[in-house]
């Protein structure tokens, strides 16, 4: 890929003589012809699409170690999620996963089966310059937060959109005892943005 | 192959080749993609840099200069580096051109105790407090312990202004581990 000078949000390329390029609303292509292809992405799209581009071989969620937050796939949706550390009665082998849904404005939760999820990458911590001075009702509501909650330690957590719940600002699970609270914002301190690779 | 996005009748699959779009209305267009461009593709889809001059200052990344890998920061538009391979030491003022983005440096979300900074590992990174350069406003730096014995072992590069000085252990104090954004 030949790279030129681009902005922050886009980038120019060619590979086997097709062109690409990304934009804020996703792909664009050029065919060997010069035939315009473009596929608009939203965030969650342009999120699952990088995550299928990572060269990482991810682990079964069977055996991965609680507390430790993952993107994942269950259904149609993306979602936050964090392995509980104990097996719920009922379910099947293997201990369960907490979800928080990635869908804008709504951050639902659920109790899903190993074999109902897809991990899709790791997540990991940003430098905590970025939380410096941030206020907690002011972050993107699909943009999840490493945060302290209380005396739980370090949580992660998606802000609520309004058609959630007025009175609920975030949906947050604990990485020591997975389990979901919905503190308002003046209750949880912001430590550092997650992303993928 | 991973279908990862239908969307204004498009659907993009990604292969273990390369990206490929198809549609009712189109042909296929496929894109082979190596390593470097898959990384590449990542980046932008992310937002972040493309390229070493679109680095903003106070970033810890992985770089590729001269051959071999560094830990690098950048400010006042130039980088400062440091090896993590054994038999390197600091660059000093590598330009932009000069330098390959690999990935930016991320610490884990759930890491063991910090440690000594006698007994961390040659070629590890770390963010590490660097108060005692002497500036106020140095308070976070990247460490990179140097592979060699030497009675300063640590390469310390303050994220804020590139200053890069040789380190005692008793003058590093280790905040979090860095990994690579894989």
């Amino acid at each position: 890929m030949t790279t030129t000078e681009a902005t922050p949000m886009s980038i120019i390329g060619t590979a086997n003589g097709r062109s690409i390029l990304v934009r804020d609303q996703g792909l664009v292509l050029v065919g060997t012809h010069g035939e315009l292809t473009s596929v608009v992405l939203d965030p969650a799209q342009r999120l699952a699409l990088r995550a299928a581009l990572a060269d990482e071989d991810l682990p079964d969620p069977r055996d991965v170690e609680p507390g430790v937050p993952f993107l994942a796939r269950s259904g149609d949706t993306l979602h936050v999620a964090v392995r509980q550390r104990h097996a719920i009665p009922g379910t099947e082998k293997g201990t369960p996963w907490l979800l928080m849904a990635m869908t804008p404005g709504l951050a639902r939760q659920g109790i899903v089966n190993p074999g109902s999820v897809t991990l899709l990458a790791e997540y990991q911590r940003l430098g905590t310059a970025e939380a410096s001075g941030t206020d907690p009702g002011t972050v993107a509501p699909t943009e999840p937060w490493l945060l302290t909650h209380g005396d739980e330690g370090l949580c992660v957590g998606v802000r609520n959109g309004p058609v959630f719940h007025e009175e609920v600002d975030w949906a947050i699970i604990s990485l020591a005892d997975p389990i979901v609270r919905f503190p308002a914002n003046g209750d949880v301190t912001l430590v550092a943005p997650l992303d993928i690779p | 192959m991973k279908t990862v996005a239908a969307a204004n009748d498009r659907t993009v699959v990604v292969s273990d080749h390369g990206l490929s779009v198809t549609g009712p209305d189109i042909d296929p267009i496929s894109l082979v993609l190596d390593d470097e461009k898959r990384r590449t593709l990542r980046r932008a889809l992310a937002g972040g840099p493309v390229a070493a001059s679109g680095v903003p200052a106070g970033q810890p990344w992985l770089v590729y200069y001269n051959g071999r890998y560094w830990a690098g920061t950048r400010a006042a538009g130039k980088w400062m580096l440091a090896g993590v391979d054994p038999g390197q030491d600091v660059a000093g003022g590598a330009y932009d051109e000069d330098v390959r983005l690999i990935t930016r440096l991320v610490t884990p979300v759930i890491d063991g105790p910090i440690r000594e900074p006698g007994h961390a590992r040659a070629g590890s990174m770390w963010l590490a407090s660097s108060a005692w350069l002497g500036t106020p406003e140095a308070d976070v730096s990247v460490a990179v312990r140097r592979p060699d014995l030497s009675e300063t072992p640590w390469v310390v590069m303050d994220l804020a202004s590139g200053m890069t000085t040789t380190s005692y252990d008793r003058n590093v104090e280790l905040v979090s581990r860095l990994i690579t954004a894989r």
